[in-house]
């Protein structure tokens, strides 16, 4: 079995080692990694459930491959909460119920972090666009709409999340 | 996913050398890989070589001159539409790139790549049609180029030989005063594949009025309608010769009734558009 060395910064850690040439980064996530949160739905690029930043960018991570990651900054939902607790993103979909089974929660937290980190005050139309690629079929979009809005204006207060 | 072997390239020539040295048939080129890989995971293709192309330098070209916009085949739609203040001239273009898809497959997503896999739906082969766009091949014997409708010949089949890559995209600069613009039907607000599509681009100074359809023919269909270019155009006349040329399916996502209905819709609201903008009467 082809195996490509690959480096890649994770939740801010570093890793290297060798990958198949034909594992999926979230397949690399989930099992060469022990990185559960980010979650394999459709594996085809419809459903953003496993959607992970990679170098900053919203990216379906199971439309990527692990060998393609060399060299990148990536971040997944195990980024998100802080010493036990959760980032005002997080919280924000707790507290407005934009969470129901929480299956593409992972997903729909890391488009909205790659929107935050790109646009701090973003309109509605760039929530919706953003999360677009994000299928939730028990919450609807209206609460998580709320959540993404909420959490930028404490982002904001608090001079931004890391 | 069945195993292949995975190569980078450094540079174009790199690339060419490489892939004369390939098996026809088992080397595929990988650029944002939003394509391939579910083709690979669907076992529709089954690589023996996949060789990634997005880290060779002149790939990465996005430039726009007085004459012309090149992007080179590793440019994703989201860089396009980052770009999109200096792009303004080619706004079908622009707009399409905004429909692809969703926005994390629009960070990988390339425009070479959306031209070389020749879906019938691809969102960017109407307005690059409309526009003129060449594509420029670049194989053993040099580069050559070919206009999109004669680079695309058939469902998901293109004049690009095994030995050869899309390295860039060539658009002209519309003439002075020109407009354009693309509509896409899908059936929810995210992520969906065109159930049918359409740009449009008038360019009166360059006597052009082109009209494309989309996810209607397994090629893409070119429709001129530079005789109209002259004073008002006759829209019931452009939607007819649209439809003499469209050939619908009935599949999963629309029926050939509607999809026909659809265009109609499209190819009005398209010039009604620039009328509006235009603050014309259509």
């Amino acid at each position: 079995m082809p195996e490509t060395t690959i480096k890649v910064t994770i939740n801010g850690l570093e890793w290297g080692g060798a990958v198949p040439a034909e594992m999926t980064l979230l397949r690399f996530l989930r099992q060469a990694l022990a990185l559960t949160g980010t979650k394999e739905g459709c594996g085809v690029g419809e459903c953003g459930a496993c959607t992970v930043l990679l170098d900053g960018r919203a990216v379906n991570s199971c439309l990527v491959l692990a060998v393609e990651a060399d060299g990148a900054d990536l971040r997944t939902v195990e980024g998100e909460a802080r010493d036990g607790q959760l980032s005002a993103l997080q919280r924000a979909l707790v507290e407005n119920h934009a969470i129901q089974c929480g299956f593409c929660t992972p997903g729909m937290v890391m488009s909205a972090r790659g929107l935050l980190q790109r646009k701090p005050e973003p309109t509605e139309e760039e929530i919706l666009e953003a999360v677009g690629g994000n299928l939730c079929r028990c919450t609807g979009y209206v609460a998580i709409l709320a959540a993404v809005k909420q959490a930028a204006a404490e982002e904001r207060g608090q001079g931004g999340e890391a | 996913m069945a195993t292949f072997q995975y190569e980078r390239a450094r540079s174009s020539a790199e690339l060419v050398q490489r892939l004369a040295q390939g098996i026809p048939g088992e080397t595929f080129l990988l650029a944002g890989g939003t394509d391939l890989l579910t083709q690979i995971r669907s076992r529709l293709v089954r690589p023996g070589v996949v060789l990634d192309i997005k880290g060779i330098e002149a790939f990465r070209q996005l430039e726009a001159n007085s004459e012309r916009l090149t992007v080179g085949a590793a440019v994703s739609f989201n860089e396009l539409l980052e770009a999109g203040e200096r792009l303004g001239d080619w706004a079908a273009l622009l707009q399409a790139a905004g429909q692809v898809a969703s926005y994390p497959i629009r960070n990988r997503a390339t425009v070479g790549g959306n031209m070389a896999n020749a879906s019938p739906c691809a969102d960017s082969v109407p307005p690059l049609n409309v526009l003129g766009a060449e594509v420029v091949l670049l194989g053993p014997g040099g580069e050559r180029r070919l206009p999109v409708g004669e680079f695309i010949v058939g469902n998901r089949e293109t004049r690009r030989e095994p030995d050869e890559v899309l390295a860039r995209l060539e658009v002209p600069r519309p003439g002075d005063g020109a407009w354009s613009g693309f509509l896409k039907r899908k059936r929810v607000r995210g992520h969906d594949l065109a159930l049918a599509s359409a740009a449009l681009l008038w360019d009166g100074a360059g006597g052009r009025l082109r009209l494309s359809v989309g996810s209607c023919t397994p090629i893409p269909t070119h429709i001129v309608l530079d005789d109209m270019c002259g004073g008002a155009p006759d829209v019931d006349a452009a939607v007819a010769r649209a439809m003499e040329v469209i050939n619908p399916i009935d599949d999963v996502r629309a029926s050939i009734t509607y999809r026909r209905e659809m265009v109609a819709v499209m190819v009005r609201r398209l010039f009604a558009r620039r009328a509006d903008e235009r603050g014309e009467r259509c």
